[in-house]
């Protein structure tokens, strides 16, 4: 698998963000502030309904946060910088099928930069550089997303994203009912990225064999920011906010 | 059973229909775009994803026939009238080229019938039904159905009436059969269209389309309403008419040089012709579909009328 | 149900899929079903030429006959009406009688003819449809004067049938699993709820679509999908003019 060379990596600072749904009772995020270095690659952890996809979804505008500011790279996320804001972040979501909308890979990898401006030969260009640097170069780009296996298609869907050479990768759940080895390719891929990444998950395994540094998130806060390692060994804290590793199952 | 196929329609009906379809799906797009933005392109394109699911259930009906969902009138009441719209124009083009479903030449009529009736037709009914009828879930679900069968009946008389104005057949016999016909899928089409409303309803009411009121860019609703209502009343003057006086519709349509004159049924064995028991039948349904028509589309113009910017609202 | 058909035939090679772009065997298809559609009443050697031509092409295809029956079958009760009141109505010299009703010759003819054409019509667009690959049908609808919104509703349309289908038979089975024996009105309220359920999803699934396309920098229309490659339109315009040719001097045959 070849490594897609992007150079610029962005950085992310939050501060003091809050969100609440339209119509709930309580907020779903509450102030939020952190810092990611460009090029970091962080693992925000969290028991479910915990406000993980929430706060990913604030990264490229798709929400508007109720309080607090959102940077990327310098660049504040607020309407007028949209289209430069989703140039910098690329959004990978929970499910592969939501993304892959086209009807063959290839327009799915080239929507992005079409719709960025680029003349059709560029975004071809980009969209297969991007497709073989997940490792679907050899797959028949001229047939639809239905016909990949569940691990095929969540590379897809990452390729779709990084034709638009975003310095800034967040993915949601991106293990998502894959069988070990398709773990290991998603794993293997966000490691050896040079752009910032963060990955939203609950497997905190994956998460520590991914990243160096873990935010834990529960409740809408953010509980803990600290070494992966650190968390793994912290049972109390694990424990407390609702997260298991797999290996206690042998115990109790 | 509602797509003509290829080589029924005369030159004419064909082009008028075309015509006709053109302009309606123009507008269609326009007021989709208006009303849903960006959303537009992701929304339509599952709804129509959805109609071509739905189509595929079978609901049994009586020793081994099944019914199945046309879904005009289903669409336009979860959608809007224009989304809708659009999605069965997708959905009738998608039949016709991939499952030789309806003719390509063809094509207009059948968006005309099937999208144009079912859709818009079908939710200017189940709005005018629903504003008596009020809100709630059972309430809505009988307004929904009731449209859904009148969209299906009128199908059915659009359909016949391209049919008997190209000369395929006397334009009573073809009204009268496909009116018959579609008078039966309606049953189906009601029940489910009626089933499936409860359900959303139910669980999700704000889901349902829900129109906008006027606002200063759009042309106020009034205008819409009493659009349809007109329409409406013609078209029930129409049917009323055909069933009573066929031959002179017949006339018509030579005079127009829609029919080809060689098919004139003067010439033809009247008993046979008459003894038709399709054409009673059909008669009978014109006449009851054109006085509710009349109904209809009277209370619609009345309502528009109401609804006059200016007018004291009640 | 029967979407499994759409790319059954199409991996097939032949002169049409060699010479011809999906876009461009759209229009033939077109030209075909409209040459078919509206030949005018008596143009019989016409309508030969065009069923010689027609023929050629599903033999170049390498169609399976059975293909085309079930698709004309589609429209048979449609031709009960031209079949039944034609011969009772067109004047002329009686050919059958049945009972007391009798069918004349001519109107015999012209409901034959009505099949004739919607046959011809039906196994041209079976022909150009079979050997193309549907997402290469969907591309070449770009050429066609349809709104966009029509365009992009067909794209995805035939992208999400699949999933929602796939997810319309699991809701379908988990609900049948719980009913035992039961009434029609039970089944029609179990089979509705499917549908109710499927609306959700749909609708769901829109939302999600549309915020990752925004996410991917969408403003209000899928981008122009990328010209496939290149091919000359000669053997198209060919083809087609051969249709207009025909249809023409059906036109002279019917007057003459």
């Amino acid at each position: 698998m070849s490594c897609l060379d992007g150079d610029a990596a962005w950085g992310l600072e939050i501060t003091g963000l809050a969100y609440r749904y339209p119509g709930a009772s309580a907020p779903a995020l509450s102030e939020i502030s952190l810092t990611v270095e460009p090029g970091e690659h962080v693992a925000i952890v969290g028991p479910n309904g915990a406000g993980k996809s929430t706060l990913l979804l604030h990264l490229n505008g798709i929400l508007e946060p109720s309080a607090g500011t959102l940077n990327v790279g310098g660049l504040p996320v607020r309407r007028e910088n949209l289209p430069e804001i989703r140039t910098r972040v690329g959004l990978v979501f929970q499910d592969p099928d939501d993304q892959l909308f086209m009807p063959t890979l290839l327009e799915d990898a080239a929507f992005g930069p079409l719709c960025h401006g680029a003349s059709p030969d560029e975004a071809e260009q980009r969209a297969r550089r991007a497709l073989e640097s997940v490792g679907l170069g050899e797959v028949d780009t001229g047939r639809a997303a239905h016909h990949l296996s569940g691990g095929e298609k969540r590379r897809a869907a990452l390729a779709t994203v990084l034709s638009l050479e975003p310095g800034l990768l967040a993915l949601d759940e991106p293990t998502d009912s894959l069988d070990g080895r398709g773990r290991r390719q998603i794993a293997e891929i966000l490691r050896a990225r040079r752009q910032t990444v963060i990955v939203v998950t609950h497997d905190v395994e994956f998460a520590a064999a991914v990243c160096r540094r873990l935010l834990l998130i529960d409740g809408g806060r953010l509980v803990a920011d600290r070494a992966a390692a650190d968390i793994l060994n912290d049972t109390d804290l694990l424990l407390e906010h609702g997260l298991e590793l797999a290996r206690w199952l042998h115990n109790r | 059973m509602a797509h003509i196929p290829d080589g029924f329609l005369s030159a004419p009906v064909s082009a008028g229909t075309f015509v006709a379809a053109g302009a309606v799906t123009a507008v269609a797009a326009r007021r989709a775009k208006a009303r849903l933005d960006d959303r537009a392109a992701p929304t339509l394109g599952l709804a129509t994803a959805a109609v071509f699911a739905a189509q595929a259930v079978n609901f049994p009906v009586a020793a081994g026939t099944s019914g199945h969902l046309l879904g005009g009138t289903l669409v336009a009441v979860v959608f809007g009238p224009w989304a809708g719209f659009l999605v069965m124009t997708a959905v009738v083009i998608a039949q016709a080229v991939i499952f030789a479903d309806g003719g390509l030449t063809a094509l207009g009529a059948n968006i005309l019938n099937i999208a144009g009736v079912g859709a818009l037709l079908g939710y200017a009914v189940y709005r005018m039904l629903a504003g008596l009828a009020g809100e709630g879930p059972r309430r809505r679900a009988l307004s929904a159905a009731v449209a859904a069968y009148l969209a299906t009946l009128l199908t059915g008389v659009a359909a016949g009436l391209e049919l008997g104005l190209s000369g395929v057949a006397p334009p009573r016999l073809s009204v009268g059969a496909m009116a018959s016909v579609h008078a039966l899928i309606g049953l189906a089409e009601a029940g489910i269209t009626g089933l499936a409303v409860w359900g959303l309803a139910r669980k999700r009411a704000d889901l349902l389309f829900r129109a906008r009121a006027a606002q200063a860019a759009k042309p106020p609703p009034a205008v819409v309403l009493g659009g349809l209502g007109v329409i409406a009343i013609l078209a029930g003057l129409l049917a009323i008419v055909a069933s009573a006086a066929p031959d002179g519709l017949e006339r018509v349509a030579i005079d127009l040089g829609f029919a080809d004159a060689a098919t004139s049924w003067e010439a033809a064995p009247l008993a046979g012709y008459r003894a038709w028991v399709p054409g009673a039948v059909g008669t009978l349904l014109a006449v009851v579909l054109g006085v509710a028509l009349l109904f209809a589309g009277t209370a619609a113009t009345v309502r528009a009328l109401g609804r006059v910017p200016g007018a004291r609202r009640g | 149900m029967g979407f499994t058909h759409i790319d059954r035939y199409a991996g097939r090679a032949s002169w049409l899929t060699a010479h011809t772009s999906a876009g461009q065997r759209i229009w033939i298809a077109l030209a075909a079903a409209f040459a078919a559609g509206l030949m005018p009443a008596g143009a019989w050697r016409a309508l030969a030429a065009l069923g010689f031509v027609i023929a050629l092409g599903v033999w170049s295809a390498r169609l399976p006959v059975s293909a085309l029956a079930r698709r004309v079958g589609q429209a048979l009760p449609f031709f009960l009406l031209p079949a039944l009141a034609l011969p009772v109505s067109v004047p002329g010299p009686t050919a059958l009688e049945v009972g007391p009703v009798s069918f004349s010759g001519p109107g015999l003819l012209r409901a034959a003819e009505i099949m004739a054409r919607a046959t011809l019509a039906v196994s041209a667009v079976t022909v150009v449809v079979s050997i193309t690959r549907a997402t290469d049908l969907l591309r070449g609808l770009d050429g066609l004067p349809l709104p966009s919104l029509v365009k992009s509703s067909l794209s995805l349309g035939y992208r999400y049938v699949y999933l929602l289908n796939d997810e319309l038979e699991r809701t379908a089975r988990a609900i049948r699993s719980r009913m035992g024996d039961t009434t029609r009105l039970r089944l029609w309220r179990a089979r509705a709820s499917t549908l109710t359920h499927l609306l959700l999803r749909a609708h769901d699934r829109g939302e999600r679509i549309h915020a990752a396309m925004l996410s991917r920098g969408y403003r209000d229309q899928l981008p122009a999908l990328q010209p496939a490659a290149l091919v000359s339109p000669v053997w198209t315009l060919a083809i087609a003019a051969t249709f207009a040719v025909i249809w023409l001097a059906g036109l002279m045959e019917s007057m003459g």
